[in-house]
């Protein structure tokens, strides 16, 4: 699963996205092996000059996230619409 | 048994799907239906079965292209598979095995006959895969590549103990390890190779090899900064384009027993639990340097705890705060200051024989490892 993920957030920077948006409003757990295809693909991002930003944490996860400093990496929005209406700001 | 029993049905009759499946779930199993196999594949890409039952004769694309089709998705291909059919044909029967079907069965075969097949066939696999573990197992400990340190460091004032329990009981990528510098200073390492399973196993080998090579080279340069070290295997991991997709959370302890201080610093990992003995108080104390290899700069800082009498602290990887309740899977950090709150003035080994690690053991979600730095009496023993 995870692995997929990373080669889908691949393919996005690959197609030329600049800005990629991932939705988590529909996810109440995540695992190691997820966070590990999220940074990586954010590795991938950096140099092909995309961000990536996350959007829709629930209270666990934003917690985690927090935990480990993953908010120093990534951008955290509360939904995907407030991703999308403030990119580059 | 396999604990999870899962079957794939594919018949283009429903009749006979509904009879089946009520069979099935009758005998324990769970049933996912597909009346046609571009159904079936669909319903692949949601959820994996333990086995696939097909039937051979159905319109469009009948068994064999299905089983076809399978077997030209790498992901698809090992789900073991069964051709369910009226067909008698023995030239049909002998493509099917060519197809690396499992078996052949028939429909009017008696239902309890294939139950007994299908479980006969799910015990062997099971049985084949931990043969396999048991193998790689038996190879990794010849090769001496253990994850976890086989003894526990001797030193002076304090108690240094760990628990560790891997995904599954494949070796994890978790990694801990003891390095003792001389009778004052010891380092603790625990690390958190992200991702389950033999990747991450045979990673963490490969990064534990970067830690102990850092902490090594900046002891013999007289650096016994933890900062400076994580910065130093920060910047090995970062510019390595072998390891650079691999991430890893590392949390490094120093303790220096002649001044009774553990210097911390922390790379992605979890922020380390500190007990006051005097203050009856725990907190938690956050370092705050991002994973390894994240960033050419991991913004590492270095956190000073002195530690009297009766202190203690825990190191711990995710696994220790993920668990399964009735709502799910949740990470939650409190749960584990909830569950060692009363043993903070009792023996670790209480801890580790309760029920906390007893269910985390059972549970299975992730490694989980948990290191205890203990401050005893100041005492004049040497060891």
């Amino acid at each position: 699963m995870s692995d997929d993920f990373k080669k889908e957030m691949t393919a996005l920077i690959d197609k030329g996205n600049k800005y990629v948006v991932v939705d988590f409003e529909q996810v109440i757990y995540v695992d190691s092996s997820f966070l590990g295809a999220l940074v990586s693909s954010l590795k991938y991002a950096i140099p092909n000059q995309a961000e990536i930003v996350v959007a829709g944490l629930n209270k666990d996860i934003l917690n985690l996230f927090s935990l480990i400093r993953l908010d120093k990496a990534f951008k955290i929005f509360a939904t995907p619409q407030d991703a999308v209406d403030n990119r580059g700001k | 048994m396999p604990v999870s029993k899962k079957i794939l049905l594919v018949d283009d009759n429903p009749i006979v799907l509904q009879m089946m499946s009520r069979a099935l779930v009758k005998e324990g199993f769970e049933c996912m239906k597909a009346t046609s196999a571009n159904q079936a594949i669909e319903m692949l890409k949601e959820e994996m079965p333990d086995i696939i039952l097909s039937d051979y004769h159905m319109p469009d694309v009948d068994g064999f292209a299905f089983r076809q089709m399978l077997i030209d998705v790498p992901g698809y291909k090992n789900i073991p598979f069964m051709f369910l059919t009226s067909e008698v044909d023995s030239d049909v029967m002998l493509a099917g095995v060519n197809l690396e079907a499992v078996d052949y069965i028939l429909k009017d075969t008696p239902v309890q006959v294939i139950v007994s097949k299908i479980n006969n066939f799910l015990t062997t696999v099971r049985e084949t895969h931990e043969r396999s573990i048991k193998e790689l197992s038996v190879a990794a400990s010849a090769l001496n590549l253990n994850s976890v340190p086989q003894t526990l460091p001797a030193i002076k004032g304090f108690e240094v103990d760990f628990w560790h329990k891997s995904f599954q009981n494949y070796p994890g990528g978790d990694f801990i390890d003891f390095i003792k510098i001389n009778a004052r200073y010891t380092f603790i390492v625990l690390g958190d190779v992200m991702g389950k399973k033999w990747g991450a196993w045979f990673f963490s080998f490969g990064f534990l090899s970067y830690i102990r090579a850092a902490v090594r080279i900046c002891i013999t340069e007289g650096n016994f900064s933890t900062k400076n070290i994580l910065q130093k295997i920060n910047a090995v991991v970062y510019h390595d384009p072998v390891v650079s997709d691999v991430l890893s959370s590392v949390s490094l302890v120093l303790i220096d027993t002649e001044e009774g201080i553990v210097n911390y610093s922390g790379a992605g990992d979890l922020p380390v639990l500190y007990y006051n003995s005097d203050a009856g108080t725990a907190s938690q104390v956050r370092s705050a340097g991002m994973l390894l290899g994240l960033m050419p700069d991991g913004d590492f800082d270095e956190i000073s705890l002195k530690l009297n009498t009766g202190d203690s602290l825990y190191i711990l990887t995710d696994g220790i705060i993920d668990h399964e309740g009735a709502d799910g899977k949740k990470t939650d950090y409190n749960t584990f200051t909830e569950a060692i709150t009363p043993f903070f003035e009792k023996p670790f080994t209480d801890f580790k024989k309760g029920a906390f690690l007893k269910e985390k053991a059972i549970a299975q979600i992730d490694d989980c490892s948990l290191i205890y730095i203990y401050k005893k009496a100041d005492d004049n023993s040497t060891n």
